[in-house]
This record gives C-alpha cells, structure tokens and sequence, in this order.
C-alpha cells in the first residue's frame, strides 16, 4: 500500500504541459468568447421532472463541441498506444476507447452524427502523446484535467436531462483516468492527485 | 283470491307483475354498489391497521441536506478508522486525513447551499447509513474468527478447514491466535481466533473505497435530481473529486494492479484469497450509480464472509426537513 512507485516525477505540478493543452484548447472551434458562469444568475432553473428529456438545440451546439474535444483525445491516445511500450498501450488504448465512447454517447443523444476531431488540439499534443512516455502522461493528465474542467463549467449551461446525467457520468470517470495518470507518472502530491488546476475550455456553440 | 295453477294471466296482472320486476331490479342495483368491497391484501387474524408512512416533500433543500449527510458518514467512518489500533496503514494516515478535510470542506458547501436553498444544513452523519450500514459493518470488521468444536473435541471448523486446536492453528487464508480457553470443551462450543493478520485493515480500506464509490454515485445522481444550478455544479464538483479519491484508494489497495478493472477487457474479476471483491480506479466507461458490494468480517465456519451492499440514497436514506441532527 504504497502511493509512490520506484520512477519519480520529474514534474509533478504538470504546469509546462498544462500551458501547451491551454494553448490547443484554445484553438478549439476557434471560439473566442469567454464562458464565464455569473454565479448571481445560478438561482433556479427547472427540476428534473420540468426540463426537456432530450437535448435542445442550445445543449446540442454545446455538445458538439465537447463532441470534438472527446474525439481530439481519443485520436491522441489512439497514436501513443501504438508507439508504447506494453503497459502504456494498454492503458492508452482503453483510454482512447472510454474517449470515444464519449463522443458517440454525445451523437447517440444528440442526433449529431460523430465529426472529426479537433485538428489544432491534436496538432497542439501530438509531439507530448508520441514522444516519451513522460511527455505522453503529462500532456494525458493536462487533457483529462481540462475534459473535467469543461464538464463541470458546461453542466450549468445545458437544459435537458439527458445532457445533464451524460456530462456527469463521463465527468466522473475522466477524473478517475486523470488520477491513474498522475499515479502512473509518479505523483504523490495529493493537491496534484485530488485536485485540478486546468481552466475549462472556453466553449460558446455559437458556431455549432 | 283463489289460487289456480293454471289461471289465465291477465293483462292487468301482467303490467302489475312487470313493474314489480322493474322496482326490484332498481332496489338491487342500488344495493350492489361497492360490492367490490375493500381492495387492500386480505388480512389474517387481529394484528393492528398499519399506520400509512407520512409523505415528506424532497425538494433541493433535502437533497442537498442528503449530500451532506453522506460527507458526514465518511468523516465519521474515517475518524473511526483512525481509532481502531492498525486499521489504517501508517503511510496512509496523512490520505486518510486528507480526505476528512476534503470531505469537510464539500459538506461546508452542501450546508451552505442548504441554507440558499430555504433549508436547514445538516451537520451530521446520515441516521439511516449509521444505522443499517456503518454500525453493522465497523462490528463485522472488528469481530473475532469463530469456530466451532467438533465430536473429537481436539478439533475444530474454522474458516472452512478443520484443523488441530492449539495456541496457533494454521489456516490456508493463514495463522489464527486463540483467545478462548480450551478448559472443558464439548462438541458444539464456539472458540474464538483473533482475525488473521492485516485483515481489519483490508476491510476497512475496501470499505472506505467502497464509501469514496458510493459519494460518487450519489452526487453523480443528485447532480440531475436538483433544480438549482449551482448545486448542479457543486454536485459534480464533488463527484468528481470523490472519484478521485476512489482511485487513490483503489491504488493503494492493489498498487498499480488497482488502476484498471480486468473486465474492461472482457476478462474476470476474481476477488483477493481472502475473498474481498476487487474494485479498481477505472471499472467502467460511464459513471455507474449501480450498488457497491464488499466483503466486511471473517469468514463464517464454510469460510463464507459476509457482503455489505451500499446504494445511493432513495426514499428511506434521504434527510427530510422534518429530522434533525438532534433526534
């Protein structure tokens, strides 16, 4: 019962790694509008019984994006798993798999049929996912962080029952891939291994 | 009148005979409403009418007392943990109390969001997991191996062997300490063996892993239950922060054999040699808000152990308006 393993970290605050996922999600869509949630406004909103079931088009040009992100990571974990060594494939190919999984679940409820993957955030990651499996962790973690951080902003924005209870249950386990990754790369800072300090993706669907 | 068997029927008997039939008819329908009598089950003997359950309302204000009712049984579960000799590995005491803080600081803010809410908070751990799940299982955990003494009375059924009574006996599942006396044994008596060694331990940590799942679940489901945005938000804050802390758990549990469920890969999940069910940082794709089950105590005298099975809140585990910390 040990949290430590022999390979230390050789950057537990994952802060350099952090600011190249910022600058790919950046890039996402293209969207340049802030998402900021007034906490003033975050009063009522309809219950489960009164909300739509299925997504509404607000929630689908939301979710088409997140649609997007799930599919940027899947195709980055995709490309590590083939050049890693035994135990990083294994892990990178499930991970890859659950991301996608992600996404089809998102065009499963929305209708939306499954796009492409962000090309600048792939772009931005690819050097991270296929170079050292270090590198490859430490840019996995970032993502996984910045997916949970989405998540978590988006919730409050979507309208329909079936957007809500989707975004929590991938949410959940996102966190859990993040704190195997940061596990695997040696971390044993708990701040690191509970906590997330990725900002979420600035995401509008305007342009969905 | 005379009576004649085969009297003519005449016309002005014919319309008396006639409304007479229709007056009865309307007499017996009249009567023959609710003839359906009662539709509750059938009832045998004198015992007394159940009192019908008082409907309590569940708006945001319980929900959010609920959440903060299970923040408050896992602080509980692990201050007791930390009380009980050994039970929480030593380089894991600075998690465990880690988690205590976190597990404090999530139930400051479903309290105060309670309050927001036009409910009362709730600082105080759930009455009916305390009850029916925590209680219980702390005893199982700290509860002593029994075996029982066979016809020749030097022996005994423990753990699903019989084995030699003695000072020591030796088990497949290990070595197990005699407390009892041995002083005038007859078949049938029960003796008692200190639980093999580290097993408390194990129960333990698979039972706060178990609780850390169960916290997930829960704010996982009370995130699309509320109707109040911010508590939508908060809900999934801590879900995804107790997640967090399962996979921690479930790594220290099993190491680096703990960070992915085998049946991600179609293969089974055989559970540890001292029959605890496994449970991983990654054991599905989605978030599942299914039942947790854990092994908790020693095995009975087959070896069998006893499971644990923990649910995410519903109709008998929510915190009403109507209770209070103080009852």
């Amino acid at each position: 019962m040990d949290l430590e393993i022999v390979e230390p970290a050789t950057d537990t605050s994952l802060s350099r790694r952090s600011l190249v996922t910022r600058a790919g999600a950046a890039g996402l869509a293209g969207l340049a509008a802030a998402f900021v949630i007034d906490r003033s406004a975050l009063v009522s909103a309809a219950g489960p019984d009164d909300r739509p079931g299925v997504p509404t088009d607000s929630d689908k040009a939301l979710l088409d994006q997140v649609m997007t992100l799930e599919l940027a990571i899947s195709e980055l974990y995709r490309m590590a798993a083939e050049g890693a060594d035994d135990d990083l494939a294994v892990i990178a190919g499930l991970m890859a798999n659950n991301h996608r999984a992600y996404a089809e679940a998102i065009a499963g409820a929305t209708g939306i049929s499954a796009g492409s993957a962000d090309p600048e955030l792939v772009a931005d990651n690819l050097d991270a996912f296929t170079g050292s499996t270090t590198e490859a962790l430490t840019s996995a973690h970032a993502l996984e962080q910045t997916a949970v951080a989405t998540h978590t902003s988006l919730i409050a924005e979507y309208e329909s029952n079936r957007a809500i209870a989707l975004t929590a249950s991938i949410a959940v386990i996102e966190a859990r891939h993040a704190t195997v990754i940061a596990h695997m790369l040696g971390v044993d800072d708990l701040d690191v291994l509970f906590g997330n300090d990725q900002s979420a993706l600035e995401l509008t669907g305007d342009d969905a | 009148m005379s009576f004649h068997l085969n009297s003519p029927t005449s016309r002005r008997d014919a319309i008396k005979i006639g409304g007479l039939t229709v007056s009865l008819g309307a007499l017996i329908a009249a009567c023959g409403e609710d003839r359906g009598g009662d539709e509750a089950p059938g009832r045998v003997g004198s015992a007394p009418v159940p009192t019908a359950l008082p409907d309590y309302p569940v708006d945001d204000a319980v929900l959010l007392r609920t959440a903060s009712s299970l923040e408050y049984t896992a602080i509980a579960v692990y201050e007791a943990a930390l009380e009980i000799d050994g039970a929480i590995p030593s380089d894991l005491v600075p998690v465990v109390e880690r988690l205590i803080e976190d597990h404090q600081m999530v139930a400051d803010q479903m309290v105060e969001l309670t309050e927001s809410a036009g409910g009362e908070g709730w600082t105080c751990a759930n009455p009916w997991l305390m009850d029916r799940v925590v209680a219980p299982t702390i005893e199982l955990i700290q509860s002593n191996v029994v075996g029982i003494v066979l016809e020749d009375t030097s022996m005994v059924q423990v753990l699903g062997e019989q084995v030699t009574i003695a000072p020591v006996v030796t088990t497949v599942q290990g070595d197990l300490t005699l407390i009892s006396s041995t002083d005038g044994l007859e078949e049938g008596d029960e003796i008692e063996f200190e639980r093999l060694e580290g097993a408390a331990s194990e129960d333990v940590m698979a039972f706060a892993n178990a609780l850390e799942n169960l916290a997930t679940a829960s704010h996982q489901e009370l995130a699309s239950a509320t109707s109040i945005i911010e508590a939508r938000v908060a809900h999934l804050e801590a879900a995804t922060l107790e997640a967090r802390h399962s996979a921690v758990l479930a790594i220290a549990i099993l190491g680096p054999e703990g960070y992915v469920s085998p049946a991600m890969f179609g293969e089974d999940v055989p559970p540890t040699p001292r029959g605890q069910i496994r449970h991983f940082a990654i054991e599905s794709t989605f978030g599942q808000t299914s039942q947790i089950e854990i092994k908790a105590g020693p095995g009975d005298l087959n070896a069998v152990r006893e499971s644990v099975v923990l649910q995410t809140p519903a109709a008998n585990s929510l915190v009403y308006n109507e209770l209070s910390c103080d009852a």
